[in-house]
């Protein structure tokens, strides 16, 4: 139950996210495909691979702001690890 | 002895067709420093073409525009160009930046393993935004711009000499500038940087940072 209540919480936040993208644009997702931002919100009620990936890239990026990403001095910083 | 590269830019949806026109600069970079050219455009981008034109013309670079995954490139209509266990050898003895999604995760290391002296490319999907009413003018769209011209920086980093560790260090900080100058100015485009970062995180430069053209 607290399980599903924070990944309903989760698909909230990143739904609310997505919400102010622009209508008149579209996404490229690599081979995944092209999508609006209504399409985007679908996908991610569905919790579908684009889905788990829009929300994958939200909070990775969340991740960084909490860790302070644009407080980093140099390009490295901002490298994955291979 | 003139300087060469190769380049594949297939073109048959939306994506490929941002990235056929986008890497149009690069190949203007090149001409007007003189450096050869041989570009597999559209059909051309398949891969007995490709296998020919490397195997008889050795270029130095090459550079990739399309479709992937973790173990290969695409071409034209998603014809499969490269596939890791099968023609990576390709690779050998080679600079390479793959514009193409995750790549680097998989075929990337394991052409370095084989013999490619390094392999710049994205170990995650490329991601970019375009605008709907720029699609037949996709070099006017200034959304895709943010995302496309630091991937340029790579292609023409080398092709002004840099090495490969530079070129991925130049396109970094080229996405980096995009982020500031939208952090710091009232654009409405803000929504666009947790993609940009997402890009700039995920460029990778595999195998040997001191190469170089």
């Amino acid at each position: 139950m607290v399980r599903q209540n924070k990944d309903k919480g989760l698909q909230e936040l990143i739904i609310a996210r997505l919400e102010v993208l622009p209508t008149d644009a579209r996404i490229s997702i690599g081979s995944l495909g092209n999508f609006t931002r209504d399409e985007l919100i679908i996908h991610v009620k569905k919790n579908d691979k684009i889905g788990k990936k829009i929300t994958e890239v939200e909070l990775e990026y969340l991740k960084l702001l909490k860790e302070g990403i644009f407080y980093e001095k140099t390009v490295s910083d901002y490298q994955t690890s291979v | 002895m003139r300087k060469l590269f190769l380049i594949t830019r297939p073109q048959y949806d939306p994506t490929t067709h941002y990235l056929f026109h986008w890497s149009q600069k690069v190949i203007d970079f090149a001409r007007k420093r003189d450096i050869e050219i041989i570009d597999l455009r559209g059909k051309r981008a398949n891969k007995k073409e490709l296998t020919s034109v490397i195997l008889k013309r050795c270029p130095r670079l090459v550079l990739f525009n399309g479709h992937g995954s973790e173990d290969l490139i695409g071409g034209q209509d998603n014809e499969i160009l490269i596939k890791s266990g099968e023609n990576e050898d390709l690779l050998k003895d080679k600079i390479i930046y793959a514009l193409s999604c995750e790549t680097a995760k998989l075929l990337g290391p394991q052409s370095v393993a084989g013999g490619t002296v390094s392999y710049l490319g994205y170990d995650e999907v490329f991601i970019f935004y375009y605008s709907n009413d720029k699609i037949s003018k996709p070099l006017k769209d200034e959304r895709a711009e943010l995302f496309l011209e630091p991937s340029n920086q790579v292609a023409i980093s080398l092709l002004k000499g840099h090495t490969t560790g530079e070129a991925h260090q130049r396109s970094k900080k080229s996405f980096l500038k995009n982020i500031q100058r939208l952090l710091t100015s009232e654009s409405a485009k803000t929504y666009l940087i947790r993609f940009l970062v997402w890009d700039m995180r995920h460029q990778v430069c595999l195998g040997d940072p001191d190469a170089s053209l």
